[in-house]
């Protein structure tokens, strides 16, 4: 028999890790939110036994991760989908068990360790959605010269990231 | 990790946008609360007494007729007096023997459907006869009111006919979905007896509420204006048994499940409305002649 479900401590532990995990299979922003809600609802409407906090994520997550099924089954998108085996456990062991709070604040942190010209073109990239041949434009490179600009620059990020994490901070 | 790039693009995506996550706690409670919000039914509910689909179908269907021969009765009750009519004592007859077989069915544990819908027809004739029988009188009726008498019994009719042959349909082509999705489970998720057992407890209440929510459709007025509602609603039934046919799955299997659906499976599950209707149903369609020639 469960014990009484405390939805209000589940949303506060869980939400920010269940749409940063939506964000990654693909919903936007604004779609992240609404199946996070929907993914806690059904999870009010079936309630399920708590073992630990590593259970109970995962199966938030198999929830979200079935709700945006049903959603995308609805859109005619499922093609989008495709190969998404294992993403669950994999999400766990890059959100680790702040739901991925701390690899995105050290982002933050590294960031300012770029160069101008490939913050910029992240900048593009991520937060105004710019294809890579306008990017290419603004920055007066090639498409092959703006590739390789992102790429080292997501490296020199990423090997930051992983180091903070190491390191604790 | 083989989604690494999908993790870490989203990671960029927040710190670049300065997004972050919402705080829904206040949302979810509001909406837990109200009585359409988390309270929606779901697939793992049992249904309050295990009846044949063909048996509650038969209901649904002998409720419109009963209902439609008692308001009839009723109507001739108040109506100036016609005179006796044995074609009246022979529906009223056959009303209460269907009502006794109603009631028998709903008790027993028999595959009845057969005669259910033979006393369903019966009872139908019956009206057909009365309808015959009034029609024969002399009335002093203008040809205005003749003409919209015989559109209203046309319509009356057509519209039985239609749910009818539309809950026939709908049965028949569920009996073979229910089939043919129990064979995926088996094959491709590996199901063991007892999850196949709770799932097709699952697929056997969809296709109640199924004909349900086609019956009530056919019965409504003005049945053309609530068929996209009708349609969205279907397709919330075909999800809703989707996730009550996961939910009775070990979570590895419930893993299988997620992928099989994901790569396109599931056949009516995964189908929305299409496989419940003609696409003509939800059109602006009355012709029953056209009805028929789609069926065919």
């Amino acid at each position: 028999m469960e014990q009484g479900l405390d939805i209000e401590s589940l949303v506060r532990a869980h939400q920010a890790d269940i749409w940063r995990f939506l964000r990654a299979l693909g919903c936007s922003a604004h779609e992240a939110e609404d199946l996070t809600q929907e993914t806690f609802l059904e999870v009010m409407r079936r309630p399920f036994e708590q073992r630990s906090e590593a259970s109970t994520a995962a199966y938030l997550r198999l929830v979200a991760k079935h709700r945006l099924f049903m959603e995308r089954r609805k859109q005619g998108r499922m093609k989008e989908l495709e190969a998404l085996e294992g993403i669950e456990e994999q999400w766990a062991e890059f959100a680790r068990d702040d739901g991925g709070e701390g690899r995105v604040e050290a982002l933050k942190q590294c960031m300012q360790g770029l160069e101008e010209r490939e913050l910029r073109a992240l900048d593009m990239r991520y937060r105004l959605n710019l294809p890579r041949e306008e990017i290419a434009r603004a920055l007066g490179l090639s498409d092959g010269g703006v590739k390789n600009l992102m790429e080292r620059a997501r490296d020199k990020l990423k090997q930051c990231v992983e180091r903070k994490l190491r390191n604790g901070n | 990790m083989k989604h690494d790039e999908r993790f870490w693009d989203a990671a960029f995506s927040e710190a670049f946008s300065g997004e972050t996550p919402p705080d829904l706690v206040a949302r979810v409670l509001a909406r837990g609360a109200s009585p359409s919000g988390a309270a929606a039914p779901s697939g793992r509910r049992a249904p309050a007494r295990r009846t044949g689909l063909w048996r509650a179908a038969g209901v649904f269907a002998a409720s419109l007729v009963l209902s439609l021969g008692v308001g009839f009765l009723q109507a001739l009750w108040f109506a100036p007096a016609a005179g006796h009519s044995p074609a009246l004592d022979a529906l009223a007859g056959d009303l209460a023997a269907t009502e006794r077989r109603v009631d028998d069915l709903l008790k027993s544990e028999s595959a009845g459907e057969t005669a259910l819908w033979a006393s369903v027809v019966r009872v139908s004739q019956s009206l057909d006869r009365v309808n015959l029988a009034l029609s024969r009188q002399p009335k002093a009726e203008s040809l205005d009111e003749v003409v919209a008498r015989v559109a209203d019994q046309r319509e009356a009719k057509a519209s039985e006919l239609r749910l009818r042959k539309h809950v026939e349909h709908v049965l028949a082509r569920h009996q073979r979905e229910t089939e043919s999705i129990v064979a995926g489970l088996r094959e491709k998720v590996g199901i063991t007896q007892e999850e196949e057992k709770a799932a097709r407890a699952v697929l056997e209440a969809w296709g109640l509420r199924l004909t349900e929510s086609i019956s009530v459709y056919h019965r409504r007025r003005d049945h053309r204006r609530h068929a996209p509602e009708v349609r969205e609603g279907l397709a919330e039934l075909a999800a809703e048994a989707a996730m009550g046919v996961r939910a009775v799955l070990e979570a590895r299997r419930q893993l299988a499940f997620d992928d099989w659906m994901a790569q396109g499976h599931g056949g009516a599950l995964a189908q929305g409305a299409e496989r419940w209707a003609p696409p003509a149903v939800f059109n602006n369609w009355d012709d029953v002649d056209e009805y028929l020639a789609w069926q065919r």
